[in-house]
Parts: structure tokens; sequence; C-alpha cells
């Protein structure tokens, strides 16, 4: 019976050493592979391209998809097979759309609305657009409150900034416009090239980040036309590429230009030219490190924060007295909200260094409203007083920084007022009540004895 | 228990009514009317005194007992017709807190900072409430409990209105044999057993604060009473810790601590002043204003607050009045005079500008807007719609006086005539009490439970003087007849009835003449006598005939189970308060904010154990207008303060499918007009179509818009009603006027069976699009 024990142990070590094998083989691989990141969570990726030539002009963008561990799927979007969800699951994590002309997805469970439930669940989307966008396309943009200009055969004219190579359309451009965001964007070396359409953002639509804007000088209008009306989108307010952030943390990026993820944009030289007379030249654009950054930033590869167990601890009277933890808090204490944060930096969650991370203490409006200091580990903390105002308090920390993944954690609390033994017992300014009272009850006591044991003499009664 | 001899005793002087020709029956209807008159009549029917005393007592204890439990049985029917449960909007407030104290002693009670209410502003229950109910039912409780008795707290609380109404009948007893006898008690103890007016506020269930209230008052006027009757210290020590019970149990003891005052005021005036008034009014206002200082919620309002002033002045003036009587026995009349004119002058004075600096620095608060509209009833209308919004604090009319009083509103008159008649220093205080009161319940429907009582003693006095005095008459006519013939009068007592008329016709015909004129004069004062108190047994008989029917039909409804007769005669339950309050407590995130109208507020938090945004204590009343502007405005603008105020759900309350008047659209204008108050962007006349306010083709944009219509009506056009319209709406009668719409923030999450209870979920906001941040952290 030993024996068979003992053998029944040892199936069952190799039974978990087996499923742990592969699990490691797979972890050490990829580790092997990526060298400089990986998405947070997940790495299915679909790719749904305009026509499979895109794979070889855009060969070089996959390949650093791949590399970095996506373990990407190409569909057409003539394709009937592609679906985003199955059974309200989501089948990809990450969702590319290089499809600009498509008219019509050739899949039925692919459509505009289909997307935006795609990234209201949660996944990402990288799209693509260019100059004679589709209806289709347009929708999808729309979804993220992207408007392009209804002229579809309207694009980015920029006569002061455009490439040698330009055809003469002025429409191959230099564009630097990059946002000053570092969490959205590191800071770039070369300017990039860019050739198709530009947006704006739709009306009250406050999400949208640029990453990269048009120069002045860029308006979007057809080529060789003369301009009648104010164009849809000119200089700083024309969006070469943005950003959107949903509030469950999906991002999209969309970028006006297809070309500027090609193979020819990335190896291609820059020699910004305008209209007066040629500029330096670059021997190779930004194009691709500009590709690998936004890409790396729509799947969650970079600048994405968590947070984790806020609370807060009483610290009693002036920050001493007895230390509790959670509960109902007592008016003009001490208080002290901590909340730790950390950053995956594409390998490993750090602990996030931010150093305007504010806690507020609200109740319908804020009474308190604090910058936390970190101590290098990712633990933000702030200590401070308890409003004098009793209720029921929320300490609400709102963090949405450019480029960083949304904070907002809500922990509800009560502040009451005194016991009523809380109080302080003996106040000097009350003395004189006390000795009244005590003088009240000696004469009281004085008086009785005299009254009850005071007999009237005779020679009162005589007289 | 004690309605059989009510019943048989007027059974048969209705009898004697009819038959009153036959002097047979007077012997008959002598020996039964004493019954519910005890203490008069019984007398004769026993020889010596001293047991006729005796027996006399026991006779009036067996009746108080059985009045006692009739009192209590009375309120039983809501028990019987629903079941054990607590009713209405406060009693759900005052079980909730009640099973908290009983659960974690008066310690935490006196402490408990409730975040369930008023989110987010919290209240703080021991501060702000009065103790005196739920201490009671939780002392009860605990009393029970260590005999081992197992009782559920809820069946204490359902019971503990009743068993005080059966005190208050014995404290009315008290007070009556104060201020007239012992028979005037016993009557007055009837009445107010069972009188509808009180009923109203004390059936089971009904677990509110006036139920024990009520008892302390005519206690605590009772023992000032007989302080000021006998003088004695220690009784009017008892009126204090009665009045200081009344301070802890209800808002209600401002009454008190002015009609006190009042009393003696009219007595110094009239000259009755007494060293014995003198110390029961001082013990009583020294000490019990000491006492009531005790309850959180009072504290230092009786020397701090306008309404108590009175007390304050009297006691001051009682002093001088003192002072006075003394310095003037010690000089001589000149002397006296020029005495009080100088210093007495000076010092009321100085007196009247102290108070006037008080009152301009604050340190005496000025009246409250609940006091005002007291005195002046068009006051709340004018400037406080939430007073003027509960239908509780509108004006009495006058058939409430006759359904709530029946014959008692006719007696007031009469008792008071009587005290008149014969004033003494207690009768004063009735009718001061009777006057009051009587204005006060013509001011706010709810003060006719003040009334009540003070009906009920008058009555209890009217009502037994009248039977004494035709007693005596009947009972003289009795004797005059019995020392005329002595064996007629004993045939009379004793044997057949009908041999008597024969022998009496005989035995007369021998009389002089001037005999039979004394004998004629005594045989009408008995007619008359027989006459007037047949009459008043039938209304007496008709008025525990009235209560009960009123009982029954209007007063035993619990109000959170509705029922309706149907077409066969049959009950029919609407029980859709219960389901939405489950359906929240089993299907809800505890700690979720529901915002509905105040009225719910207290069920819900007792219910659904949820948290809610407004509640039936209306202390803050810009926050009750937030929510008024928001179930008054627009989706978007609605939307954006449920979001600032975290609603999770919104409840209303729709009787248009099942004919139910009392819903929330019919509450609407009220919560236009509170929120119209405090927003300026909230205007009445916007919702007013052609000049009504209707929510049928003639509605303005505004209505249907609010989210209040849109809510309330939510595929209710949908639904075939009747006469085969879709969307008519039963209790305004007309067809409503917008159909189809969508909503966009909000969602139906339930509605009850009947449609009455109908529970809305606000979404989340959008994943993409409009602003970013959390409106409470945007705000600066």
């Amino acid at each position: 019976s030993l024996l068979s024990r003992v053998s029944a142990l040892r199936t069952l070590l190799q039974l978990v050493s087996m499923a742990r094998v592969p699990a490691s083989i797979a972890i050490f691989l990829a580790s092997l592979a990526v060298v400089t990141s990986r998405p947070v969570a997940g790495s299915r990726t679909l790719v749904i391209l305009q026509s499979s030539s895109l794979k070889t002009s855009h060969s070089a963008f996959f390949a650093a998809l791949e590399a970095r561990g996506h373990d990407v799927t190409f569909e057409l979007a003539t394709g009937n097979k592609a679906a985003l969800e199955e059974h309200e699951e989501r089948l990809y994590d990450h969702l590319v759309l290089f499809a600009p002309h498509a008219e019509e997805f050739g899949s039925s469970k692919l459509s505009a609305k289909a997307i935006s439930h795609f990234v209201d669940a949660g996944g990402n989307v990288l799209l693509a657009a260019d100059a004679g966008l589709s209806e289709l396309m347009r929708d999808v943009a729309a979804e993220f409150g992207v408007e392009f200009d209804e002229d579809s055969s309207a694009r980015v004219i920029d006569h002061f900034n455009f490439d040698a190579k330009d055809t003469g359309e002025h429409s191959r451009i230099v564009a630097d416009g990059f946002t000053a965001e570092e969490a959205l964007l590191p800071k770039m070396e070369a300017p990039v090239l860019f050739e198709g359409a530009a947006f704006t953002a739709m009306e009250e639509d406050t999400l949208l980040q640029p990453i990269l804007s048009g120069s002045p000088t860029a308006y979007n209008a057809k080529p060789a036309s003369s301009l009648k009306t104010t164009p849809s989108a000119v200089g700083k307010a024309a969006v070469l590429v943005g950003a959107v952030q949903g509030r469950n943390n999906a991002r999209m990026v969309i970028t006006g230009s297809l070309k500027m993820l090609s193979n020819e944009f990335f190896s291609s030289p820059v020699e910004r030219t305008s209209s007066g007379g040629k500029g330096q030249v670059l021997p190779k654009s930004g194009n691709e490190v500009f590709a690998s950054e936004i890409s790396k930033w729509v799947f969650q590869e970079r600048s994405v924060l968590r947070w984790q167990n806020a609370k807060y601890v009483s610290k009693g009277k002036d920050g001493e007295g007895k230390i509790e933890e959670g509960g109902v808090l007592r008016i003009k204490d001490e208080v002290e909200y901590s909340l730790e944060i950390a950053e995956w930096n594409g390998e490993s969650w750090v602990p996030f260094q931010g150093d305007d991370v504010q806690v507020s203490m609200v109740m319908l409006d804020p009474y308190q409203r604090r910058t936390m200091k970190h101590d290098g580990k990712g633990l933000f903390s702030v200590q401070f007083g308890v409003p004098h105002v009793w209720g029921v308090y929320s300490f609400i920390v709102d963090y949405r920084k450019q480029g960083y993944s949304y904070i907002h954690s809500v922990l509800q609390t009560s502040v009451r007022p005194y016991h009523n033994n809380e109080y302080e017992r003996y106040i000097p300014a009350a003395f004189p009540y006390y000795m009244s009272a005590v003088a009240m009850m000696a004469g009281l006591f004085i008086f009785v004895g005299l009254f009850m044991y005071h007999e009237e003499s005779p020679k009162v009664k005589q007289e | 228990a004690c309605g059989a001899p009510t019943a048989f005793g007027a059974s048969a002087c209705f009898r004697a009514e009819r038959d009153s020709r036959f002097p047979c029956c007077n012997v008959s209807c002598n020996r039964l009317i004493p019954l519910f008159l005890c203490g008069t009549a019984s007398r004769t029917m026993f020889s010596s005194p001293r047991a006729a005393r005796k027996s006399e007592a026991l006779l009036r204890y067996a009746i108080l007992a059985s009045v006692f439990a009739l009192a209590f049985t009375m309120r039983l029917f809501s028990v019987f017709r629903f079941e054990s449960m607590i009713h209405e909007f406060d009693p759900w407030f005052n079980f909730r807190t009640t099973k908290y104290l009983a659960e974690k002693g008066w310690h935490e009670f006196l402490n408990w900072f409730d975040g369930e209410s008023w989110y987010p502003l919290g209240r703080i229950i021991g501060g702000t409430i009065y103790p005196g109910l739920m201490g009671t039912a939780a002392t009860a409780y605990w009393v029970l409990r260590f005999f081992n008795i197992a009782v559920n707290i809820r069946d204490v609380c359902v019971l503990t209105a009743p068993a005080f109404s059966g005190l208050t009948a014995i404290a009315a007893y008290l007070f009556n044999s104060e201020v007239a006898d012992e028979a005037a008690g016993v009557t007055a103890a009837f009445f107010i057993g069972i009188v509808p007016g009180y009923i109203s506020r004390s059936v089971a269930g009904s677990y509110d604060n006036e139920g024990v209230a009520i008892f302390a008052l005519v206690f605590t006027f009772y023992m000032f009473l007989k302080a000021v009757r006998t003088g004695r210290l220690s009784v009017a020590l008892g009126a204090a810790l009665s009045y200081s019970y009344m301070v802890a149990a209800w808002g209600g003891y401002i009454f008190i601590i002015n009609i006190i005052p009042l009393y003696v005021l009219i007595m110094l005036l009239a000259g009755r002043f007494s060293y014995r008034l003198y110390t029961a009014y001082c013990t009583l206002y020294v000490l019990g204003s000491l006492l009531g200082m005790q309850i959180p919620f009072v504290g230092f309002n009786h020397v701090q607050s306008g309404e108590h002033m009175a007390a304050l002045g009297t006691f001051g003036l009682l002093q001088i009045y003192a002072f006075l009587l003394w310095v003037r026995s010690l000089l001589t009349p000149d002397q006296f005079k020029s005495f009080v004119r100088t210093t007495i002058m000076a010092a009321g004075g100085a007196v009247a500008l102290a108070l006037l600096a008080a009152m301009s620095t604050g340190y005496i608060s000025p009246w409250e807007g609940r006091f005002y509209s007291m005195l002046d009833p068009t006051y709340a209308k004018k400037h406080i719609p939430i007073i003027a919004s509960v239908s509780e604090h509108q004006p009495t009319t006058w058939a409430s006086y006759f359904f709530d009083l029946h014959i008692l509103t006719f007696f007031i008159p009469a008792g008071l005539y009587y005290l008149f008649k014969d004033v003494t220093d207690t009768g004063v205080f009735l009718i001061i009490y009777g006057v009051t009161s009587a204005y006060f319940a013509g001011v706010m429907v709810r003060l006719m439970l003040v009334l009540a009582p003070a009906a009920c003693l008058l009555g209890g006095v009217a009502v037994s003087k009248t039977l004494k005095a035709f007693f005596g008459m009947l009972k003289a006519s009795m004797e005059s007849n019995k020392g005329g013939d002595e064996s007629a009068s004993a045939a009379a007592s004793s044997g057949p009835a009908s041999a008597t008329p024969v022998r009496s016709k005989n035995a007369r015909r021998g009389r002089t003449s001037k005999a039979a004129a004394a004998q004629e004069a005594a045989q009408s004062g008995r007619d008359l006598s027989i006459l007037v108190t047949g009459c008043l047994a039938v209304l007496m008989v008709m008025y525990a005939w009235h209560a009960v029917w009123c009982t029954s039909e209007a007063y035993s409804s619990p109000s959170i189970v509705l029922a309706a007769r149907g077409h066969d005669g049959s009950r029919i339950f609407f029980d859709d308060f219960r389901e939405a309050y489950m359906w929240l407590r089993m299907n809800t995130k505890p700690g979720i904010k529901i915002m509905s109208w105040w009225d719910y507020g207290y069920q819900i938090t007792g219910m659904s154990n949820r948290t809610v945004l407004v509640d039936n204590n209306t202390w803050n009343n810009t926050h009750i207008a937030t929510v008024g502007r928001a179930m008054a405005s627009n989706e978007e603008v609605a939307y954006e303060t449920m979001r600032h105020l975290d609603a999770d759900y919104v409840l209303v309350v729709f009787g248009g499918q099942v004919g139910y008047s009392s819903d929330d659209i019919n509450k609407f204008l009220w919560m236009i007009r509170i929120g119209g108050g405090v927003f300026h962007d909230v205007h009445e006349p916007d919702f007013y179509g052609q000049g009504q306010y209707r929510t049928d083709k003639m509605a303005t944009k505004t209505m249907t818009d609010s989210i209040m219509y849109r809510m309330s009506y939510y595929d209710f056009g949908k639904v075939y009603s009747a006469q085969g319209v879709t969307g008519f709406d039963r209790v305004r009668n007309y067809e409503i006027g917008l159909k189809e719409y969508e909503l966009k923030h909000l969602e139906e999450a339930f509605t009850s069976e009947n449609w009455i209870v109908r529970i809305f979920r606000v979404k989340k906001p959008e994943n993409r699009g409009g602003v970013l941040a959390d409106p409470k952290i945007a705000r600066v």
C-alpha cells in the first residue's frame, strides 16, 4: 500500500509539473522573443485588411507586433468569417482596422456598432484612415467621437512642410506636431511622414487626445482646387493622429494616414521642403518609432495604471491616539488616506512615480483636496484633518492624466459628531457653574438644618 | 368585553323611553342604567352607606377594567383585517429605531449616526428624535424577555399604542375625578376609550409618538391638577416626571408648557391665586424644565426658544406676585401702593428690556414656522410649502369634527356650561384646555388628536352631570312615591311588573288634592327625566356604534397594504408596496442609494434596508427641493442631479393603473412648489396646460418632459385600460397626453403587480463621449 501511495504521489507530481511546464516554457520563450514589451492583458489581435497586398506593404509593422508577442490573425474586410465577440465574450483583445475604403464588411458579425461594443467590452482598436474614407469607416470613427471632412477627396495639404518626394499636391507632408504628454508618446527624435486625411473632434467631446497635430500651415482640403470656404480642419485643430480612451480604459488610436505605417514610409528619408526652399535632410523618418510607440500605447503595453488597496486610517485627534482602520470617522480627527498605484512598463508592474495624484473628500462638494506623496514604492498617501461637518463622505481619487489609464476610486465613509461622552468633561470656563452648584447644595443643606432644628424663641412669641 | 353591559343598559333604556307611560319600567331601568353611570344611583340598592361605597368602588374598577379592555380590543381591528404589521410612514422609522435600541442599548442609540438616510448628509438619530416611544417599547421588550416571554419586537411595537390607549382611559378617569367626580371620570374613560379622533392615531400597528404621548398629556394634566388641589410637593414632583416623559415622547409638549402658564395667568387675573397653585406650578416648571433639558433633541429650548418663554414669564410673574403678597403683609396700604409704583414698574421695565435684548441678539430664538402656523392658519400656505404639503396639516372641516368626535361635538358646550356654573380651580383648567384645543384643532386636522381627550373629558362632565341631575329627579319622585305608599313601592320594586300600574292607581285615588299636585309634579319630572336619560342612552349607543364603524372601516388601514371592495363585496388587497420594497431588499446591492419623494423614505429604509436621499423627517428643505427639482426637470438635467447625488435607483408611486389616488403625479405639484421655492429654474405655471394641472392632451411640454411624467407613464401608453383606450389614467380619469417615448439615462428595473410602485435604474455614463470628469470632482 505504501508503494501504491508513493506511485500515486509521483503521478500527481508529474501531472502538476506537466501542467506547469508548457506555461513556463511559453513564458520563457515569450520573454526571449519580446525584447521591449508586451500587452498587459491578452495578446489576441485581429487585423482586418483592405486587401492582402497590405500584408506585404505593411509587413514591418506586423512583424513588430508579432515580435512583441501579439498573436496576430489576418482577415480581409470582405472575408465572411471574422467576428469580434461570441456569446458576449471577446474573441480578441485588439483590433487593427486597415481597411479605409471598405464599404461594408463581408462578415455579418462586423459593423460599426459591433466595433463600438467591442470597445465597450474592453477591446482596443487601431484604426487607420485615409483620404477617400468610406461611409462605413466614417461611422466607426464617429462612434469614437471623430469627424472627417464631408468631402472624401480632401486630404492634408501643407505648402510649407512637404517632403521632397511629394508629387506636387503638397500632401506628403512632414509632421512634427507631437503631443507633449510623454505617457502618450515619448519624445520623438525625427519628424514623421504623413499622407492622408486629418480629422477633428466632434462637438462637446473631450475624450479625444491628439497625438500628432498639423503644423500651423496645414489644412484639410481637396488638392489642386481653389478654396471657397474655410477648410474643415486647419492648423493645430487638424488632428493627424489621435487617441481616445473610454471610461473603461479601452483604448483607440485613429490615424488619418494608412501609408504612414507602411514599410515605404518607415524607411524613407525625410527632406522637409517648403514653397520657399529646401530644409535639412534626415536619412530616416521617425515613422517606425512613431508606429511602434502608438501601437504600444493602444495595445496596453505602456502607460497602463492599476490601483489597489485604497484605505483610510483614523489617526485620532492631532494625529495621535488610537489608530483605527476603516469604520466611522469622527469630526476634527486626523485621517490618513492611502492607495497603491502601479504602472505597466511593458514587462512588469513597477511603482508609479506620478507626483500629481490627488484625493478629495467629498460630500456633495469637495471638503478636502490634497495632493498625495508617494514613497517611491507605489504607495501614495496623505494625512489631513477630517472636515468639521458630519455626513457621509467619499474619498475620491479621480486621476485622469493624458495618456495614462484612468484611476477612479471611490471609498465611502461616515463622519460622525462627538459622542455625548467624548467632550471634555471639566473645562475652566465652567468652574463658576460648578461652584454655584456646590454652593447651592451647601446652602440648601444649611438652610434645611436650620429650618428643621430651629425653634422660635418664646421672646418673639410674647411680642 | 364592556360592550355587553353597555348595550344591555342602553337597550333597556331605549325600551324605557318608548314605554314611559308604564311606571313599572322605571325600576328596572333604575337598576340597569347605573351599570354605566355607576357612581350615582347604585347607592340606592344598598342599605349601609359604607357597604354601598365599597361595592360602588368595586363596580367602578370593574368598569374601568372593562373600558381598558375595550379600548385595547377596539384597536385590534387592523390586526384581524390585515396582519400584525407596522403602518404608514413615521411608524416605520420608529420601528427601525426601536429595533436598533433594543439590540444595541441606550448609549449606542443616543450616539447613533445614521448614514442610510439623508444621503449624503446623514442624520444623528439620537439627537433628532423624541426617544420616549422607542424607550417605552424597548423597555417593555426587555422586561418581557427578562421573564422569558419570547415576544417579537414587532409585536411589542404593534401593541404599544393600544395598551397606552387603555392607560389613557384610566388617566381620563383620574382627571375627571379631580375636576368633577368619579362618575364624570368613568364616563370620560368610556368616551376616550373609543373616541375615533384618538383611535385614528392609536390602532394596533400605528406605532407613533402620539400613541404614548396622549396618555402622558392627560396624565400630566391630572397630576398637575391634583397638585393644585392638594398643594402637595410630591404630587407636583409626579407632575414634573410625567411632563418629562411627555417631553421625551412628543413635540406636542409645547402645548402643555404653554397651556399651564395660561391657566396660572388666568387664575391670577381671576383672583384665585393660592400657595397650592404656587407650589404646583413652580415645582412643575423648574423640575420639568430641568428634566426636559435632558432630552438631546430638546436641549436648551426650555430657556432659549420663543415657544417656551410664556412659561418662564409666568414663573417670574408668580414670584413677583408672591413677593408682593408678602410685602403687602408688612406694609400699610398707602406704603404698599407707592412701593408697587416705584419698584415693580422699574423691575418690569428691566425684565422687558432684558427680553428684548435677548431676542435681538438671537439668544432667544424667534418662533418657529410651525408655531406661527398654529396661530395664523394661513401662514404655512404662504411661506412654508413643505408644511402645507402634508395632508394632516390642512385646516379641519366640519365633517371631520363630527366624524372624529361624533356626539362629543355637542357635549363640549354642555360640559363648559356645567364647569362655568360651578367654578372650581380644577374646572377652570378643563375650560381652558377645551377652548384652546378646540381652536388648535380648527387650524390643522392633526391636532384633532389634542381636542379628542378634551372633548371626552368635557363630554364626561356634561353627560354625568346631566344624568346625575335627572336621576336625582327620578330618585326624588320615586322616594315621594315610596313615602306615599310603601306597599306600592315595594311591590313596584319587587313584585311582578304587570301588577304595579293598577295598584298605584288605586293608591293614588285616596290622596288629598295637595298631595296629588305634588304627585303630579313628581310624575312629570319623572317622565322628563326618563325621556332625557333615555335620549342620552340612545346617543351613547349611537356613539359606540359610530366609533366601532369608524375604526373598522376608516382607521384600521395600514396604508402600506391597500384594500378595496370587489364587485361581489369581497376584499381585494393591493400589496404592491411591500412587494417593491422586498424586491429592492433582495435584488440590489447593500449601500445603493434610492431617490424618491420624501414620503417613502422611512418605508424604504425600514423595509428595504437601503439608503435614501430624503425621508419623512423633513429637516433639510434644500435637499428635498433638490429632489423635487430633479423630478420636475427633463432627463438631461435630472441625470446631472442624480449623478451628483449618487442616486442608483429612482422610485415612483403611480396609481393610474388601479386608481390609487395618493400617487406621485398628484403629489407632483408639491414637488414643483417645494423645488421652485429654492431653485428658480422651476416655475409652477410651466406645468399648467391651459391654466390647469393636467397630464392629458392639455399637458405642457415641461410637464411631459419631466422625469416624473416619463417614469410614471413609461409604457403606460401601450396598456389597454378602461373603455378600450390605451393609457387611460384611472385616478385622473383621462387619457394621458404623451404615450410613446423612450428613456435615455433611466431604465425600468421593476414595476409592481398593480403598477403602484415603479423603480428605475439610473444608467452609468456612456463609455465614450460626453464630459469625462466626475461631476463632484469637477465642481469647485
